[in-house]
């Protein structure tokens, strides 16, 4: 990880030379002091993952669209709503991989995420139901999930969700 | 003009008027939750575009890579700007539209996760 970081540094300076290799050394390691990355025991599968950059690529083409086209339609239709999707107890990476897909996914951005037990809360610009859009969220988890390998099922009873008006 | 140029000005272009819907939308949009779907998609998606039509006209790959860690880094970065100001809005007790027809923040349908944050809104509110 720490060498990731450092090679990132490097790239942004645009010269390998030992001054930034060492200022690199020292930002990585005050960025992994500071916030302590839950990698351990995610290994990256190249299909899923793949798989989740290519259709998050779709959908970032697509909800570009959708808002493009709020923003120049005089007469609008928004119906907001925050929405909030239950996860299983899923890996860091995984929610957080998930949590910027669903920000550039159409309609739908990410307000809070809470853990014990996991919920992320999800700001939807189109209501169409509560349901649906809780479905467009796990559909995003699940390709995140293919993507770092999940070792439980997203999907957690929503009875609780339901019962509410 | 080759090929390559009349591209790249396409790209660059389209990523201009898209930057520019975007911050229509900033502007138009009901509350800073709708404001923020503006600040996202738009803008990352023009961004790209600008930096893909910047790429074509690299003339060494030094450069092309720089602009391929800006696009990765703004895909990384910008979700999470939104995140962070639409979190913050909420906790300072924003006032959501008039279109907002569920808030299950505030209802706190699901476990108690959110109440902390539901919690300080209403006392914002409150006082």
């Amino acid at each position: 990880m720490a060498l990731s970081v450092i090679a990132l540094w490097v790239a942004l300076w645009g010269d390998l030379t030992w001054a930034n290799i060492a200022s690199g050394v020292a930002v990585s390691l005050a960025v992994l002091v500071v916030s302590p990355t839950g990698t351990s025991g995610v290994r990256i599968r190249p299909l899923g993952a793949l798989r989740f950059g290519l259709v998050f690529l779709l959908k970032l083409v697509e909800s570009t669209f959708v808002v493009a086209w709020e923003v120049v339609t005089p007469k609008n239709r928004i119906r907001e709503a925050i929405v909030a999707v239950p996860l299983g107890d899923l890996p860091d990476v995984v929610v957080t991989a998930a949590a910027n897909a669903v920000s550039l996914t159409p309609g739908t951005l990410t307000l809070e995420v809470v853990r014990d037990p996991t919920v992320m809360y999800v700001h939807v610009l189109h209501l169409d139901s509560v349901e649906g859009a809780r479905e467009a969220v796990y559909a995003m988890v699940d390709l995140a999930c293919g993507a770092f390998g999940c070792p439980v099922p997203v999907r957690v009873d929503t009875r609780l969700a339901e019962e509410s008006p | 003009m080759s090929a390559v140029d009349i591209t790249a000005s396409v790209f660059v272009l389209t990523g201009v008027a898209l930057s520019v819907l975007a911050a229509i939308g900033l502007h138009r949009f009901g509350d800073v939750f709708a404001r923020m779907h503006s600040a996202t998609k738009p803008a990352t998606l023009g961004l790209v575009m600008v930096i893909i039509g910047a790429g074509m006209r690299a003339d060494d790959p030094e450069t092309a890579v720089k602009l391929a860690l800006v696009a990765i880094i703004q895909f990384i970065t910008a979700p999470i700007g939104a995140h962070m100001v639409g979190r913050a809005a909420y906790q300072a007790g924003v006032e959501l539209s008039d279109e907002t027809a569920v808030d299950e923040l505030a209802d706190g349908v699901i476990g108690d996760g959110g109440q902390g944050l539901a919690e300080q809104r209403r006392r914002r509110h409150s006082s």
